[in-house]
């Protein structure tokens, strides 16, 4: 017996997402593809905002004096950069689960897509912050951007990883 | 029936619960969206105009339309003019007049923090920063002042074009440029650091002429009538009315406020219309199970009332996150609707953010529970026979 088959009123009943590996099942992993699908979007998003949505400084023209004068790109230069690999395999991996559509697959690309959400939220914060201050493009419009996406991206994910959807074998 | 049992029977139709959750989700964080930035705008312009307490701002002739911007996102008013503080303060009608000096920090080596507006005061005459700071915290010799969104705390230095500064006190949140990205400096320093950045190396240059200023703040007994006076008695400069500016960013918070009733109500009717055909669909879905509670004995009203709890127990949940998602995305946005949008914004602080949740939520619950009605009444209402041979 699957790992979420359990007795409910004198009969056997098996868990949507948490049945047997590999197993189509009914409307637990329509609703759990669904929101992958909503995920991926979501990842495109997280991969074109910093460049065309919510621009970083360095296209709209800010960009920091070295100690010879020289033109540098600002801190959220790697924002954006890896902004674009963290939205791409987001998206890939969501299109994945949802195309394969089988238990096993959308856990497993919930799990990943989760674990890339929440990096998103950690990217212009902690692994490539945005500059510091408050007026610039990246910090008026990019890191709540991006926060936010890759909270809803999060979201998403643990919905579609919870999903528990018991039907009448 | 049970609420254990309610919640079982959501996830045995998960893409009910689902479509649920997400409509009622997005419409609460909708509504709190505009509801935060509509109040956010009206409050911010009451606290920036009183902080403010000046009623003219005097600046170079042709600058006028820049006021704005330098108010509301901290752009600096680097069009410089020969000082006329005394000439003004000789107009009759006026009571008080202060200069300041703007310079933007670099985003070089030579600045701790690039983009913030330094802003020169004079600590005898000022009337704009005194009222809100202690005594021994105006910004004279190395001691400077820090708007909300400076972010070093008081005690620890600051440098900007190779001079190093300590934090004096920090400026509560307006949600005004000016005030929030500011670090107020004495006029003396920022003319020294501007003259010292010629002759030093590796500091970028900072070309201000000896003697000028960005702009005079002025208050008078007669705003109009002292700026016709100032326009008349000093010649080659622009008078702009702090309340002309106000009118026109009320102008902009009204259709804010507008834009965002607009919104709630269409999110309001689209949500509606959603889980009415969410929940029409899922009783039709279940119309032999409800048939076979109704053959087992229970009432039309009590059959009804099971539909719209499930709804409710659904949409409160939904609701709560939805609205504290809109809240934070407000709060997020803040800085990108003063500083892109020029639009000043103090989002609801935890009280009134609080009793906005709550609002919210349990008007979206109320409004998903209502909708429910109709379809729940209609499946309750169906004869037991028809239903179980549908």
């Amino acid at each position: 017996m699957g790992q979420g088959v359990k007795e409910e009123g004198g009969g056997q009943v098996v868990g949507g997402l948490q049945g047997e590996g590999g197993r189509r099942m009914g409307q637990g992993v329509k609703a759990a593809r669904g929101l992958l699908g909503s995920a991926a979007l979501v990842g495109v998003f997280i991969a074109v905002a910093p460049r065309y949505v919510f621009p970083v400084c360095e296209f709209e023209g800010f960009f920091r004096t070295g100690p010879s004068g020289e033109q540098l790109f600002m801190r959220c230069h790697q924002t954006a950069v890896l902004a674009v690999w963290f939205g791409a395999l987001i998206a890939a991996v969501c299109v994945l689960g949802a195309l394969l559509g089988t238990v096993a697959a959308i856990r497993a690309c919930a799990v990943l897509a989760l674990a890339g959400g929440v990096a998103t939220i950690a990217l212009p914060i902690w692994i490539a912050p945005v500059c510091k201050t408050v007026s610039m493009p990246c910090v008026a419009g990019t890191w709540p951007a991006l926060v936010l996406a890759g909270a809803l991206t999060a979201v998403l994910c643990a919905v579609a990883l919870g999903l528990k959807v018991p039907q009448r074998r | 029936m049970g609420l254990r049992l309610l919640a079982e029977d959501l996830r045995h139709h998960a893409e009910t619960t689902v479509a649920l959750a997400v409509i009622v989700a997005a419409a609460a964080a909708l509504t709190t969206f505009s509801w935060s930035v509509s109040s956010g705008a009206a409050r911010a312009f009451t606290v920036g105009t009183e902080r403010l307490g000046a009623d003219l701002v005097v600046v170079k002739a042709g600058e006028g339309g820049d006021v704005r911007a330098a108010l509301v996102t901290g752009k600096p008013l680097t069009a410089y003019f020969a000082e006329p503080t005394e000439q003004i303060r000789g107009v009759e009608g006026v009571e008080a007049a202060t200069p300041q000096l703007f310079l933007s920090s670099a985003n070089a080596w030579c600045c701790d923090e690039g983009d913030v507006l330094i802003v020169g005061i004079d600590p005898e005459s000022d009337f704009v920063i005194t009222p809100w700071v202690l005594r021994g915290e105006l910004p004279v010799s190395d001691r400077i002042v820090t708007g909300a969104a400076v972010k070093r705390p008081v005690g620890l230095p600051l440098t900007f074009y190779g001079q190093r500064r300590i934090v004096a006190a920090n400026l509560a949140r307006t949600g005004w440029g000016y005030f929030d990205r500011a670090a107020f400096v004495s006029l003396a320093e920022v003319r020294k650091t501007a003259r010292e950045s010629l002759t030093r190396d590796k500091v970028v240059d900072v070309d201000v002429p000896e003697g000028s200023v960005s702009l005079v703040f002025v208050r008078a007994t007669d705003a109009a009538r002292a700026a016709e006076r100032i326009r008349a008695a000093v010649p080659g400069v622009d008078v702009v009315e702090i309340g002309g500016l106000g009118a026109g960013l009320r102008a902009t918070g009204t259709a804010a406020t507008r834009a965002a009733a607009v919104a709630v109500v269409l999110a309001a009717l689209v949500a509606a219309a959603l889980v009415a055909a969410v929940v029409a669909g899922s009783v039709f879905r279940r119309r032999r199970d409800l048939a076979l509670l109704r053959a087992l004995g229970m009432s039309a009203p009590a059959l009804a009332r099971t539909v719209v709890a499930e709804v409710a127990l659904v949409a409160a949940p939904a609701a709560l996150a939805g609205a504290s998602a809109g809240w934070a995305s407000a709060a997020l946005f803040a800085g990108w609707f003063t500083y892109r949008a020029q639009l000043p914004l103090l989002v609801p602080a935890v009280a009134a953010g609080g009793a906005m949740l709550a609002t919210v939520t349990a008007g979206a619950t109320l409004l998903a529970a209502a909708t429910a009605l109709v379809p729940a009444w209609r499946a309750a209402k169906c004869d037991p026979y028809v239903g179980l041979n549908a």
